[in-house]
């Protein structure tokens, strides 16, 4: 969804925004340095400037992200119409026909207006099926689009309560069975508040990920590629990205899974493509990054076999 | 109309009015027993609420554990949903909808009796969970989360507990159906009910059809837990989609089974204190109906992130719900356009809730956007958007219902300067605590966690939407006053103490447990403003008379 690139009354808007209710009290606290793997750089708000202007209060780094995240402006603004229309009425209803007599009079009892209502019928409509195909055209032309080629293909196995990251080779596709080969490096993986795993991809290429769980029901979430996706037990999720901007994003299982739910941390790092194959070299020849906290020895749950994706 | 000071006059020692309440098979005391019984839930689930907010207005780890947090917003939920808004909403009705309809009682009182004392078994039941090691599940019970991984008695007990609520409310769904399709008093035809019975009507159909599913789903889990089943478990060739998709099949018309009766409440209230009749009655009859029937279309939007599910086909319904509901809004604020408004509590209750309900509405139709769901799905944008629903929706409506009633019920009115500081003091909590919760879902804040990163810039708006939480809380404190107080005072016993419109205001208040000793003639919607302002009542024009003639019959 092309939003026009004016700055400036998407300034203005930006400022209007931060107005209401508990904005003014946020602008306080834009400041602070961020090392939560979920978070950004920017407050919470509903609506705001991110880096590649959007109007998204959060930073979107992925092109499928930043095509959904172009969905949420027009429809904030909908919405606040929509608001400032209905609440301006009822407050204009509640002023101007405030009963001042105490007498018992009735006003005119009126029963219905079939114009208005077929009209008060129609415009929602109408409305709602826009947004229907607009949005529905995003999620399949964009979000969901499917590429031939990817730069990675990592397959991503979430258990109680972490990660496996296990990376595939791309080239070695076998277009009969559907089926990669290992890259030939042990899967990272890793969990919990302080061993949070990493998962290295090369910014501009199609990363390609399927996603399963080896125990319960989890979900693949990371906040700046908007988007989240659940790894179900016994079902294979497939889903691309494509990072445009270097950086390590952070991401958290999204759907609760247990006691420790909430630490079920991880991060993506986005490298140029040069630096990732020199990661992967790196990482076949044995070596680890020292600082990276790798926990390759933990027993990695047995794989589930690759059922069918009729159970849906 | 002096019936009922005969009645209420007759000497009865204490022990028989226990007894007589403990056996009565009157709808009227058993809608207070429902009425009472729900708000002892609503005080406990708030008491989680609190726990939960407790623990989350600044990072870190202070007042529970882990452990203890994800037993918190799970019982919250249940107990808010299951023991608080659908007993209340049925107390409500098993109270008005009899007398709306001019009837002596339900169709089946014994069944009625019956409903009520499954709601306590069931109550029980789920709060005994606690002492078995709890149900930290959420309330959604997602398989195999709630199969393998959650070995304790606690989890059994909650599904047993909900399988006989689900079985109340089956029976309870049956007895209103019958009732207003058999009971009502002559003259009043189906396009002649009050609009709370309408509701009623809808939600009772809601309810029979989401409920056996429900119940079967959780016979199956219970199976899956305790005898070896595999409904749920793929190493057995189940499948957890599976019961995401019985429990949603359920969940989603929940939703409407909560709200529809607080729709049901506004169109009464509205009309009496603007002084005019309900803009648009047949229209808002087909969006009920219309909202009840795309309640059971769009149960997966609850599963977008599954990857299992035909997105369009849900989103487009789900965006299509936006229209019936959006006629109701239009509809109430015609219904004022004009009008002569008055400002009771109860109009006051019900004005909020159009003002907040908007929001809840709005919200929600950004998770129609798919790919907007992606992005907030699982976040705090869901918990801002189900509680602007509920709390600023339901909630709302029900104080409303409680204001507007209680003169019937108790013969006495609450007092309204203590009512009027209640709503603001609710009004501005409701949106202290769930108003934030949007910014905090943009920001990719997700729900059911217990802790985050001091880093995140998430502290301020946590820390607001906790003492928004408190202010809720704090909001029931003048209520309970109210009543208390109102009840010591003498009673007025006044029959219309609203000017109001349908069949309840037509008999004494109370009324006896014969309800009325005579009917008035029904030609209208509103029988009761027909007899006390002959004329006018029927809509200023013969068409009028001759379409509502026509739909009557």
């Amino acid at each position: 969804m092309p939003i026009p690139a004016s700055s400036g009354w998407r300034g203005r808007l930006a400022k209007f925004a931060l107005i209401p209710v508990v904005g003014t009290l946020l602008a306080a606290c834009t400041e602070q340095e961020n090392t939560n793997p979920t978070g950004d750089g920017n407050a919470p708000n509903l609506f705001g400037e991110t880096s590649n202007g959007i109007g998204f209060p959060h930073e979107v780094v992925t092109t499928e992200g930043i095509a959904a995240a172009g969905l949420y402006l027009p429809i904030f603004l909908i919405a606040v119409v929509i608001f400032v229309l209905i609440e301006g009425l009822l407050l204009f209803l509640i002023l101007r026909y405030r009963r001042r007599s105490t007498g018992d009079d009735l006003p005119q009892q009126t029963h219905g207006n079939n114009l208005l209502e077929v009209i008060w019928t129609a415009i929602p409509m109408v409305v709602v099926f826009v947004l229907f195909i607009v949005s529905t055209n995003v999620l399949v032309s964009q979000v969901e689009a499917k590429s031939d080629e990817h730069g990675a293909v990592v397959d991503v196995q979430a258990f109680r309560f972490g990660w496996i990251f296990d990376y595939q080779d791309p080239a070695s596709l076998d277009p009969e069975s559907g089926q990669y080969e290992q890259l030939g490096f042990p899967p990272i993986s890793g969990g919990g508040r302080e061993g949070a795993p990493e998962m290295v991809v090369p910014v501009g290429e199609p990363v390609l990920i399927r996603l399963t769980a080896a125990d319960v029901i989890h979900a693949w979430y990371v906040p700046a590629f908007f988007f989240k996706r659940d790894a179900i037990p016994g079902r294979t999720n497939e889903f691309e990205f494509t990072v445009e901007t270097p950086g390590v994003y952070g991401g958290q299982c999204a759907e609760f899974c247990g006691l420790a739910h909430g630490d079920m941390y991880f991060s993506v790092n986005a490298v140029e493509p040069a630096e990732y194959e020199a990661w992967v070299a790196q990482r076949l020849s044995g070596e680890t990054a020292p600082a990276a906290a790798d926990t390759n020895e933990m027993a990695e749950p047995e794989t589930t076999e690759e059922m069918s994706e009729e159970d849906a | 109309m002096g019936t009922a000071t005969a009645h209420a006059g007759t000497h009865i020692s204490r022990r028989s009015t226990v007894l007589e309440w403990l056996t009565t098979t009157d709808h009227k005391k058993i809608g207070v027993m429902y009425m009472v019984t729900s708000f002892f839930f609503f005080m406990l689930g708030g008491v989680l609420a609190l726990g939960i907010r407790t623990e989350l207005a600044v990072p870190g780890l202070q007042w529970v554990d882990q452990a203890t947090y994800n037993q918190l917003f799970g019982m919250h939920a249940i107990m808010m949903i299951f023991l608080f808004v659908m007993p209340m909403t049925t107390g409500l009705a098993n109270y008005v909808v009899p007398l709306q309809l001019g009837a002596a009682d339900m169709s089946f009182p014994r069944i009625n009796a019956l409903s009520f004392w499954m709601l306590v078994a069931g109550a029980i039941l789920i709060v005994s969970a606690f002492a078995f090691g709890g149900a930290p599940t959420g309330w959604t019970l997602y398989a195999p989360l709630s199969t393998e991984f959650t070995p304790m008695t606690g989890v059994d007990l909650l599904l047993l507990g909900l399988v006989v609520l689900g079985f109340s409310s089956i029976f309870g769904a049956i007895n209103f159906m019958v009732t207003i399709f058999k009971m009502r008093a002559p003259g009043m035809g189906l396009m002649r009910m009050p609009m709370f019975c309408w509701t009623t009507l809808v939600t009772s159909v809601l309810l029979l059809f989401s409920l056996p599913v429900i119940a079967a789903g959780l016979i199956m889990l219970f199976i899956d837990r305790n005898y070896g089943g595999g409904f749920f478990d793929p190493a057995m060739g189940g499948s957890p989609i599976l019961w995401q998709h019985i429990f949603w099949f359920f969940g989603h018309p929940e939703v409407y089974i909560l709200i529809l009766p607080a729709f049901g409440v506004i169109s009464e209230i509205i009309p009496v204190f603007s002084r005019k009749p309900l803009f648009g009655y047949r229209a808002f009859v087909i969006a009920t109906a219309a909202i009840g029937a795309l309640g059971f279309t769009v149960w997966a939007h609850h599963m977008f992130t599954t990857g299992a599910v035909y997105l369009p086909f849900f989103s487009f319904f789900t965006f299509l719900i936006a229209v019936p509901t959006g006629v109701k809004f239009f509809n109430w604020l015609a219904t004022m356009w004009g009008g002569h408004l008055r400002f009771d509590t109860p109009m006051l209750f019900a004005v909020g809730f159009i003002a907040l309900f908007l929001i809840g509405g709005l919200d929600g139709a950004f998770l129609a956007v798919v790919p907007f769901d992606f992005m907030v799905q699982d976040t705090y944008w869901v918990v801002s958007h189900i509680h602007y629903v509920l709390v600023a929706g339901a909630v709302f409506a029900i104080f409303a219902a409680l204001f507007y009633w209680f003169p019937k019920i108790a013969g006495r009115r609450l007092d309204e300067r203590m009512g009027k500081f209640q709503f603001w003091v609710l009004f501005i909590g409701t949106n202290l605590a769930f108003f934030p919760q949007h910014m905090l879902g943009l920001d990719g804040m997700i729900r059911r966690i217990s802790d985050y990163s001091g880093n995140a810039g998430w502290t301020e708006l946590n820390l607001l939407s906790t003492i928004g939480a408190f202010l809720i809380a704090f909001s029931v404190l003048p209520f309970l006053w109210n009543v208390f107080t109102t009840l010591r005072k003498p009673a007025e016993h006044e029959a219309d103490p609203w000017d109001a419109n349908s069949l309840e205001w037509a008999t004494t208040s109370p009324p006896p447990p014969w309800n009325f000793d005579g009917l008035p003639a029904v030609r209208s919607e509103r029988p009761w403003f027909d007899v006390k302002y002959p004329g006018v009542g029927h809509g200023p024009t013969p068409e009028h008379q001759a379409e509502s003639e026509g739909a009557a019959s």
